[in-house]
């Protein structure tokens, strides 16, 4: 019993420890300059040192406007670090990643469901269903979204 | 005596989790450094000071249409802890009461917020990404709107509410008049310090047109206490707005996606 009390007193202060305060949310406010820090962050490629502020480059090679656009990106996407975009800070909002150098594009894993990327995987393509637009990849779907002044791309079950 | 044991552990985790909490919660209040009284006859927020500010948002809420360029510099710090600037530029055009049109572009992906009078679109040229919902029916609205939904929010957005001395005035604590300076924007304008509990920095602002030129911020409630320096230039007001810049029809044929808040369940 006293094992499980003291198991219990660990996560309620692991749990107090962890859950962000609204003073933490409130003080970046909704505006951009006064209430909160200028435009969002940064992000073209081949900073390795520059850290968490730093967005990788493009992985995308096309911007082509189809009903079926095959992303034939030469390189793969960075890794991801980032589970759900910050809703306030908008300096550091988007996907955070530490970009480890350039990857063999040939190859990869299939990342966990929930997981988000900035960049569409090489070889994606467009499938809409039910009116909403997934692009279907290597064993994996991915569904473009928006919050925190990016778009990202998250891993969706299907 | 095993049991007592792992209770006084328990009661060590407790113990130590509750004390990094506690430093924690403190580290995420924005902490200013300690101010030193003030001495006798000064005021902490000096009436000249809220003057200058309240002519420069009576003479942004009096303008039909508003059109400027924005320089943002934002502080962020590398691997090594050392603040690395960012530069991004915007465009900024509105019409009261209901259109607004931001491109941005720099370091980072570029992107375009509209609002139409009717629905709000994010944009992303590179990734041919549209986001569109409908969104109050005026700029304020929209505006708190967009951020609090989605966290989106554009350079200079203080600036264009309907009153922008209200908001740029709320939980004030300091405000004083530096002096003028004939260095910053091409006209002479007054330094204005301004502090609240989460941030403090400075604006100057036109003299005789009332137009900020300037603004420089520190947030206090980021550890790093990052700065983010904002120049603004190309200043028309009331001046034609094409209609062409409000309508949405250009991102006709990117593709859809959705808005959507950051806690939303995957689907």
């Amino acid at each position: 019993m006293k094992i499980f009390a003291s198991v219990l007193l660990g996560l309620v202060a692991l749990i107090s420890l962890t859950a962000t305060t609204d003073a933490q949310a409130y003080w970046h406010g909704y505006r951009g300059g006064w209430r909160g820090p200028g435009w969002r962050g940064p992000g073209w490629g081949g900073c390795y040192r520059c850290g968490p502020g730093w967005v990788g480059g493009a992985v995308i090679a096309s911007s082509a406007v189809a009903t079926e656009e095959v992303v034939a990106g030469s390189t793969s996407p960075q890794v991801v670090v980032e589970q759900a975009a910050p809703a306030v800070y908008a300096q550091q909002s988007g996907p955070v990643v530490l970009a480890p150098g350039p990857v063999p594009p040939s190859s990869y894993s299939i990342p966990p469901i929930g997981s988000t990327f900035p960049n569409l995987f090489p070889g994606c393509v467009l499938e809409p269903r039910n009116g909403i637009n997934f692009y279907q990849c290597q064993g994996f779907r991915m569904r473009p979204l928006y919050n925190g002044n990016n778009f990202y791309y998250r891993v969706v079950p299907g | 005596m095993y049991l007592r044991n792992h209770f006084a552990l328990g009661l060590i985790a407790y113990l130590f989790f509750s004390l990094a909490s506690a430093q924690t919660t403190a580290g995420n209040q924005p902490e200013g450094p300690q101010k030193p009284p003030l001495p006798m006859g000064l005021q902490a927020i000096e009436p000249v000071a809220l003057d200058i500010l309240k002519a420069m948002s009576v003479r942004m809420s009096n303008a039909k249409t508003i059109q400027f360029d924005a320089l943002i510099q934002s502080e962020y710090p590398s691997i090594d802890a050392i603040p690395i600037i960012y530069s991004t530029a915007a465009k900024i055009a509105l019409q009261r009461p209901n259109k607004f049109d931001v491109a941005v572009w720099g370091d980072g992906p570029s992107s375009e917020v509209l609002f139409n009078g009717k629905q709000l679109f994010a944009y992303s040229p590179e990734k041919n990404l549209v986001a569109v919902a409908d969104a109050p029916g005026n700029i304020d609205a929209s505006a708190k709107f967009a951020y609090d939904k989605w966290g989106l929010f554009f350079p200079g957005d203080d600036l264009v509410l309907s009153n922008p001395y209200e908001h740029l005035t709320k939980g004030l604590t300091d405000a004083f008049l530096v002096g003028t300076t004939a260095l910053v924007g091409g006209v002479e304008t007054n330094v204005i310090v301004m502090a609240t509990k989460e941030l403090q920095g400075q604006v100057w602002i036109g003299v005789k047109d009332h137009l900020p030129y300037m603004a420089s911020w520190i947030y206090l409630g980021d550890p790093s206490h990052p700065r983010t320096t904002l120049t603004y230039k190309n200043w028309k007001l009331d001046s034609t707005i094409s209609s062409g810049q409000f309508e949405a029809s250009r991102f006709s044929k990117a593709i859809v996606a959705d808005f959507v808040q950051s806690d939303a369940p995957l689907k």
